[in-house]
């Protein structure tokens, strides 16, 4: 305050009446009403204190629930998009990649061309040792291929494979029930676009393969 | 923590720190309420008003973004003051006279007296003088306010602020000459 009072921006100042106003400045409120103010001001601190704790400790509790009922529940579903993915035809993701080199493909059994393709890559030795003999030669460049032009694709099978953490596909390819079980659980989660395109790929791989009833509705 | 601004003083106390209050309230305990006695009726109106400015600032407690706390508080300090006397109509006289308040062991009986008398010739001369230039003389002088800042609160120029500060001071100096 006083600083303020000797800025030379106030040229109005006049020393001797400043100086003796100064001298008039002797009162102060009574101790009583100091007291008053004080515990006025402390009683609405804590009463704002008090407004937070609720909806601190509200706050916190809800944190707490969902964190645990996040560890309790199962994983997530996974995305339509992998589940598309998984439940894709053998032979269907063997054309998608065959469409790009269609002269090896084409000469290949369809049997050993199914079982590679249903499996997710994740190297190019483990492919090798699953494909047989006469497959591996010609594979392995393929594979090669297919991992530089094809990686975004890869790596959703990958991630896809990660979260699934059920049953490895090649269980589902080989067993036709588990495959059924799978697209019926799909239908009944909603997803029946998806339910019906891999049931339709389910028919084209096992044509004679009875279906449950209550998937019948849904083949095209 | 005496370094530490009024407004974040002020801000802490919005938080619930009690402590901050404390110290603002140390810090303008006497000009606010020296501003409101010397503005008021009697020492009774003045108190009453003191503790309605607090118990405002109290009950309002959210922090601003801009301007200073001292304005922040004299500004309610004014209002409640015009309110009150339009309330009222009353008309500003002089503060009761205190003469045990002034003490000031360097000096002599006869420059007590002196000065106490000047004190209080300065008290009621202040008074006396137009409501809007002793306004202006004691945000200057009690408040501490700089000229914008005094013009911003009262709705007038700066040119306004210190032709009015002139004209009081030019006043007091003339009737306290013999002080002087």
């Amino acid at each position: 305050m006083s600083d303020q009072r000797k800025q030379p921006e106030t040229p109005l100042d006049d020393h001797p009446i400043q100086a003796l106003y100064q001298t008039t400045r002797q009162e102060l409120p009574s101790a009583e009403l100091d007291r008053q103010i004080l515990a006025l001001a402390s009683r609405e601190a804590s009463r704002r204190r008090r407004r937070w704790l609720f909806p601190l400790s509200s706050a916190a509790v809800i944190l707490l629930g969902v964190t645990l009922t996040l560890q309790l529940v199962e994983p997530p579903e996974l995305a339509p998009e992998s589940e598309e993915l998984l439940l894709e035809a053998p032979d269907s993701n063997q054309r998608s990649r065959t469409s790009e080199i269609p002269h090896k493909s084409m000469s290949m059994p369809a049997p050993s061309v199914a079982k590679p393709s249903m499996e997710f890559p994740q190297d190019s030795s483990a492919k090798t040792r699953q494909a047989p003999a006469g497959f591996a030669h010609d594979a392995e460049p393929q594979n090669r291929q297919i991992q530089q032009t094809d990686r975004q694709e890869v790596r959703r099978k990958e991630l896809l494979q990660l979260g699934r953490q059920k049953k490895d596909t090649r269980e589902i390819d080989s067993d036709p029930q588990l495959w059924l079980e799978i697209i019926g659980q799909q239908i009944e989660s909603g997803k029946v676009e998806a339910g019906q395109r891999a049931l339709t790929e389910f028919r084209k791989r096992y044509p004679d393969y009875p279906l449950p009833e209550h998937l019948l509705q849904y083949v095209e | 923590m005496n370094e530490i601004s009024d407004e974040e003083l002020y801000r802490r106390y919005c938080k619930g720190d009690t402590q901050a209050f404390e110290l603002v309230y140390e810090r303008y305990r006497q000009s606010l309420y020296l501003f409101l006695l010397r503005s008021c009726n009697t020492r009774a109106d003045a108190e009453e008003l003191y503790q309605e400015v607090w118990s405002r600032i109290i009950a309002t407690a959210k922090p601003f973004k801009q301007g200073s706390f001292k304005a922040y508080i004299f500004q309610i300090a004014r209002n409640l003051k015009i309110d009150r006397f339009r309330r009222e109509h009353l008309r500003i006289v002089a503060d009761e006279v205190d003469m045990t308040t002034v003490q000031d062991p360097g000096k002599t009986p006869d420059g007590l007296l002196h000065d106490l008398d000047c004190s209080e010739m300065l008290k009621r001369h202040l008074v006396s003088l137009p409501h809007e230039q002793s306004e202006v003389f004691l945000l200057k002088e009690e408040a501490g306010l700089t000229l914008e800042q005094i013009a911003t609160m009262i709705s007038v120029g700066r040119e306004t602020v210190k032709s009015r500060l002139r004209y009081a001071l030019r006043q007091l100096r003339k009737l306290m000459e013999e002080c002087l």
